[in-house]
């Protein structure tokens, strides 16, 4: 196969599945809404150029999928046969198996899908509508005098009304990676030079050539922040993308367990990095699973309860300083702490004792220990060995945290943080014993500065008492592991307070340097694996310096107290 | 015989299929072609420029591809364009639609760069004539 020819293919996957995720959610608003000439239209012109295509590059099993499926569509549209379950269900199976056959020429692995029982169900829905009158189409008699064509004097304001097209063009990611690579570099050197600029104001204020050099670098310094800012922008994209998904999911899994359920989305408009579109899916699809699965009751349940049949599932989307937020809200039965301590008993997870002392909160948070799973059978839907784990895991990948926060039978939600870039935080610089480390001012509450003997021991654990709350206080050299046993010999700590989801806690450092705005740079070809440390930066003055992990040290820390 | 210098535009909603169909036009030896992605797009484009031919698919967003044809055989200044579409076999039926608004004539995908090339032949030997 030439180049071009691979390049075309693979240009036609990537336009193929796009136009797919963005007919899921029609067939769902079809299904609701009943008949609607425009949305047919629209899945309608997704088979139709998706078959275009793929007759030009001789892909013949995608070519007779997406035809039978525009064939129904198209006698749908034209009033022919009826909008009913069964011709959407055939359909909807159409747009999987096409999905399927893509992604079969993505991987180049070879396999053939069997299209023969997909065409069958094709086959059976134009059958059995054939010759049956369809009545309950509104839209029909339209469709008899309505062309497709606008008449003419509409085509002139069309025209007019398009006129400001938005142009786009297509970049390999690679490129603005790259673009994103070299401008992290560029914010490094910038603020390096802010940073001999401090020293030069206050050591050569007199010399003239100084003042005009501030302003240059204080131009540059403007610029640099936009460019940016710019570069991050090409990255984003709207989380829609992600979201479009999810009508189908809950149409699909609420029907088979015979629960009645509504979805409704907002916020879709908010955009995000592409990393996050691309690893944010698979936990909120377990999520939504999960709500739907064990969360929302069963109609009889609920009308017992005296709640409404209907369950609602909620997913908002929405930014919040440089962090998105993503909330999914069902007003299902919540999380039952007893239960969960319970199973994390069975599963060895926690003991006896520690689950008496253990508040209802922090046994919630019990779901997301590996190994736990608390469906009483392991449905085809959610305990597929996947559990809160995993999604807790991808969340933190992405820098981010996920919450929870349930009622018993007014719901459940979880609360995703992401922050907005994944390439540059704010990032607080500290000192412990002889190493300088970064920590993300993101999980960063507050800092201190406290007399040693203000820290008290309950239970051997050192803790701290700020403003009448108690907070459980680790020594950074301690917690990584990098003291070498020697206790720092000053007689006051610089206290850090951490809080990262509903966990907070004190780190103590030896110093604090001030915020910087640090560029994460992956440590290649040293074993990352530490749990502790998200990469490493170039500071303004010069020198390289580890970043912490705060989740992995939260994990780390509340694994050892079990508070 | 055409002139390989001249402008075309190809008109399709679906990138993949532009470049479809502009690698077959460079087969075939043109070099100067521009896209539109849907019928207002090209009626704007070609309003711009002095394009020669154009290539269009039917089923589009915002206007499809015989709203498109008949924009432009409505307009003083570009009514004489030579307009080939694209159809899908199925469209079979609607071609009549379409020479009766005027177009040049039509070709059913997919197509080979050998089928472009006749219907193009035969598209400007009927306007040489």
């Amino acid at each position: 196969m030439s180049d071009e020819m691979e390049e075309i293919i693979s240009e036609f996957i990537t336009e193929a599945e796009e136009s797919l995720d963005k007919v899921d959610p029609l067939f769902v608003e079809l299904e609701i809404k009943g008949f609607d000439k425009d949305m047919l239209n629209e899945i309608f012109r997704s088979m139709h150029t998706i078959k275009g295509a793929a007759g030009f590059l001789g892909l013949q099993s995608i070519v007779d999928v997406a035809h039978g499926a525009e064939n129904i569509l198209k006698k749908v549209r034209e009033g022919e046969i009826a909008l009913t379950k069964q011709m959407m269900d055939a359909t909807l199976k159409g747009v999987d198996m096409l999905r399927l056959l893509l992604k079969h020429i993505k991987q180049k692995d070879g396999k053939e899908e069997d299209i023969s029982q997909v065409l069958k169900e094709f086959e059976m829905v134009l059958k059995q509508t054939e010759g049956n009158i369809v009545e309950h189409i509104p839209a029909q008699e339209d469709n008899l005098t309505a062309p497709q064509n606008l008449p003419e004097a509409e085509v002139e304001k069309h025209v007019v009304d398009k006129k400001e097209t938005f142009q786009t063009l297509r970049v390999d990611m690679n490129k603005i990676d790259k673009v994103l690579d070299l401008t992290g570099e560029v914010v490094l050197v910038r603020n390096r030079l802010l940073n001999i600029m401090s020293y030069l104001e206050k050591n050569a204020f007199d010399d003239p050539h100084i003042e005009s050099l501030f302003e240059t670098v204080s131009f540059l310094d403007r610029i640099t922040s936009d460019m940016h800012l710019s570069v991050i922008r090409m990255r984003m994209q709207p989380i829609q993308k992600v979201f479009n998904k999810f009508p189908r999911l809950v149409r699909d899994l609420s029907s088979s367990l015979g629960k009645d359920i509504t979805l409704s989305i907002s916020g879709e408009d908010t955009e995000v990095d592409k990393s996050v579109i691309e690893h944010i899916g698979d936990p909120l699809v377990h999520i939504i699973r999960n709500a739907i699965d064990h969360g929302i009751e069963l109609p009889e349940e609920r009308r017992k309860k005296g709640k409404s049949e209907k369950g609602t599932i909620s997913i908002s989307a929405f930014q919040k300083g440089n962090q998105i937020v993503i909330e999914v809200k069902d007003d299902g039965r919540g999380l039952d702490a007893s239960l969960i301590k319970k199973k994390a008993i069975e599963k060895k997870l926690i003991k006896e004792d520690e689950a008496q002392r253990m508040s209802d909160d922090t046994a919630i948070n019990l779901i997301f220990l590996p190994g736990f799973s608390t469906a009483e059978v392991a449905t085809e839907i959610s305990g597929r060995g996947v559990g809160m784990d995993v999604v807790r895991t991808n969340i933190a990948k992405l820098n981010g945290s996920v919450e929870v926060r349930t009622k018993k039978d007014i719901g459940t939600t979880f609360v995703l943080n992401i922050p907005l870039t994944l390439a540059i935080i704010q990032a607080l610089m500290v000192r412990a014993g002889e190493c300088y480390f970064a920590i993300p001012l993101s999980s960063v509450e507050e800092t201190f500065k406290v007399l040693r003997k203000d820290i008290d021991s309950v239970m051997e654990q050192s803790v701290l008492n700020i403003r009448g709350r108690l907070y459980p206080v680790f020594e950074l050299s301690n917690v990584l592991g990098n003291g070498n046993g020697k206790v720092s010999e000053l007689d006051y700590r610089y206290a850090v307070l951490i809080s990262l989801g509903e966990k907070k806690f004190c780190i103590t450092v030896d110093e604090l340097l001030g915020l910087e705005e640090i560029f994460i740079k992956a440590i290649k070809g040293v074993d990352t694996d530490l749990p502790f440390i998200l990469g490493a930066t170039i500071t303004g003055d010069g020198k390289v310096v580890l970043i912490i992990d705060m989740a992995g040290i939260t994990r780390n820390v509340f694994s050892t107290v079990g508070a | 015989m055409f002139d390989c210098k001249m402008k075309i535009l190809v008109v399709d909603d679906f990138p993949t299929m532009r470049r479809i169909v502009k690698n077959i036009l460079k087969q075939l030896g043109f070099e100067n072609i521009e896209e539109a992605e849907d019928g207002a797009q090209a009626y704007s484009k070609l309003k711009s420029g002095s394009f020669g031919f154009v290539v269009s698919d039917w089923n589009m967003p915002n206007m499809d591809g015989l709203s498109f044809l008949k924009a432009v055989r409505s307009d003083p200044q570009l009514k004489e364009t030579p307009f080939l579409m694209v159809t899908a076999e199925a469209e079979k039926d609607k071609v009549i639609e379409a020479i009766k608004s005027g177009v040049n004539n039509y070709i059913v995908k997919p197509f080979t760069a050998e089928t472009l090339k006749e219907k193009m032949e035969k598209i400007f030997e009927k306007i040489g004539k």
